[in-house]
């Protein structure tokens, strides 16, 4: 069953549509996949991450998460929604510098005002090495860590789906084998559906089918 | 007001102790939420025997895989003993040519229902792959003293140094070892003759990575998420023995030891296969 399926996505730019990010795209990506999307800068494979997260509306088509369509929803409803199901990793970090390590896992959790599954947590810690660094404030972390603990999020909140958008862009190339390993080996732990958009053919290759974009569409699926 | 506030966060309540699987039902009484609690337990106990369902289907599948590896192994070595004696008689050259045909395809046999039988046990966790902290160099310099006979017959050269300093890693040297071996002896099948295949470990924060790197035939780029996959083989490789499942094997073993493989390739110029192995997981 698809986790995430996209239906004849469009997004256009200018008056007169002269700008085609995305134009056309029908995916399915199946439940506890890995699947990467790779393609040039302006491919639009960026933009159809932001149409994937319910970031961004389109000009045309759907996109259906658990077989919900995001697109029917009113921006509230979307934003509630995203929040329960959606986990997303950026190329920067986003952690809330004033909070420890495990604060800032637990932070989605507690806003969406649910008590936090500590033994779940607890093991998504320890895969991800961050076990000694559970009281560290984000600025005594390298770069590697604070990815680390932004995919210890994510992952923590047991979303629907894991939308990572360039996730070692800031990483030097052998930070970013660590970090997109862990990504793989607990995604595949914790049987999490996980999207990578990357440029990188060497990060792609990690995943279980890789996605080829050019000029707002599917060129090659493999 | 109030009390409806309170109905609701009763109800949250007991959705979060249905997830953590604690629920369990508080008074009975005509009112409305302890109707709800029984109609709660019902779905959770439902949903529980389907479970256990699908766990029982899966069982059933398993003994059956076991019960055929069972059954076949005494005709198959009977199979395997009376061409052996076959093969012994005065043979013209078309039946000594016969015999051997015979004899190949029942190794074939063999090995194929071993493998099978081996990811069965390895996909339904019968087998568990323990994996201790250990020196890399200790299980690559294993699997190559394995494969270096394979190798010296097609004049392959392993190429391996051992480093100075231990790296250490999570790994079961028996199935990882197994698991490099699968590797290595892939690369020498789909190398030529007097080639050289490097293989090299290098060092990561949270991994600990072995690259087996040959200049074979290399995979066609469509065909790269496909070489893990069970009895799949590339069309042109049809001449040489194998039935695909040695790389198979290989990513079930060294998934459960929490590391995962990568290839990397190009067409005609070979190919890079890395197997990362955690150092921090305990799974």
């Amino acid at each position: 069953m698809g986790v995430l399926k996209t239906v004849n996505l469009k997004k256009y730019y200018g008056a007169n549509a002269e700008v085609k990010a995305v134009d056309g795209i029908n995916l399915t990506v199946n439940q506890g996949e890995f699947v990467s999307v790779v393609g040039s800068s302006g491919s639009g494979k960026s933009t159809l991450l932001h149409l994937l997260g319910g970031l961004d509306r389109p000009t045309d088509g759907e996109v259906l998460i658990n077989e919900q369509m995001l697109y029917a929803m009113k921006d509230d409803a979307l934003t509630i929604f995203r929040r329960r199901n959606i986990g997303f990793v950026f190329q920067s970090y986003n952690l809330v510098p004033v909070l420890n390590v495990e604060e800032n896992i637990l932070l989605p959790i507690q806003l969406d005002g649910n008590t936090p599954d500590m033994d779940f947590v607890n093991k998504v810690i320890d895969t991800l090495g961050l076990a000694e660094k559970r009281k560290s404030m984000p600025n005594q972390l390298s770069g590697g860590q604070q990815q680390r603990v932004a995919i210890a999020r994510a992952i923590s909140a047991k979303p629907a789906i894991i939308l990572a958008d360039e996730p070692t862009g800031n990483l030097d190339s052998k930070t970013s084998m660590d970090v997109m390993g862990l990504l793989k080996v607990s995604g595949e732990k914790f049987g999490q559906t996980i999207v990578v958009i990357t440029h990188n053919p060497e990060i792609a290759q990690m995943a279980d089918r890789t996605i080829r974009i050019e000029d707002g569409r599917i060129s090659e699926s493999s | 007001m109030i009390l409806r506030k309170t109905l609701l966060s009763r109800l949250d309540k007991m959705l979060d102790e249905a997830i953590a699987g604690t629920f369990q039902s508080g008074s009975y009484d005509e009112k409305l939420i302890s109707k709800i609690e029984s109609k709660t337990i019902r779905f959770l106990e439902q949903s529980k025997l389907k479970r256990e369902q699908i766990e029982g289907e899966r069982e059933r599948v398993h003994s059956l895989i076991s019960d055929i590896s069972h059954q076949t192994k005494t005709p198959l070595s009977n199979i395997t003993l009376y061409t052996q004696l076959l093969a012994e008689q005065d043979l013209t050259g078309e039946q000594k040519l016969l015999t051997a045909q015979i004899s190949d395809n029942t190794e074939k046999l063999d090995f194929l229902i071993s493998s099978l039988v081996k990811t069965s046990r390895l996909e339904n966790g019968i087998i568990s792959v323990r994996a201790k902290n250990g020196n890399v160099y200790d299980l690559v310099s294993f699997a190559v003293f394995e494969c270096e006979k394979t190798a010296a017959e097609k004049d392959i050269t392993l190429s391996f140094t051992r480093g100075e300093n231990p790296v250490t890693a999570l790994f079961d040297i028996k199935w990882c070892g197994e698991a490099l071996v699968n590797i290595i002896d892939n690369a020498v099948k789909y190398s030529e003759g007097k080639s050289v295949i490097k293989i090299s470990v290098h060092e990561y924060e949270m991994f600990a990575r072995i690259d087996i790197e040959d200049d074979g035939r290399g995979i066609r780029e469509e065909d790269i998420p496909k070489v893990f996959m069970r009895f799949w083989r590339a069309a042109e490789s049809s001449e040489k023995p194998g039935v695909g499942v040695g790389l198979f094997i290989a990513r079930q073993i060294i998934t459960a030891c929490g590391g995962y493989i990568k290839v990397s390739s190009r067409y005609g110029q070979g190919s890079v296969f890395s197997v990362f192995l955690s150092k921090v997981l305990e799974f």
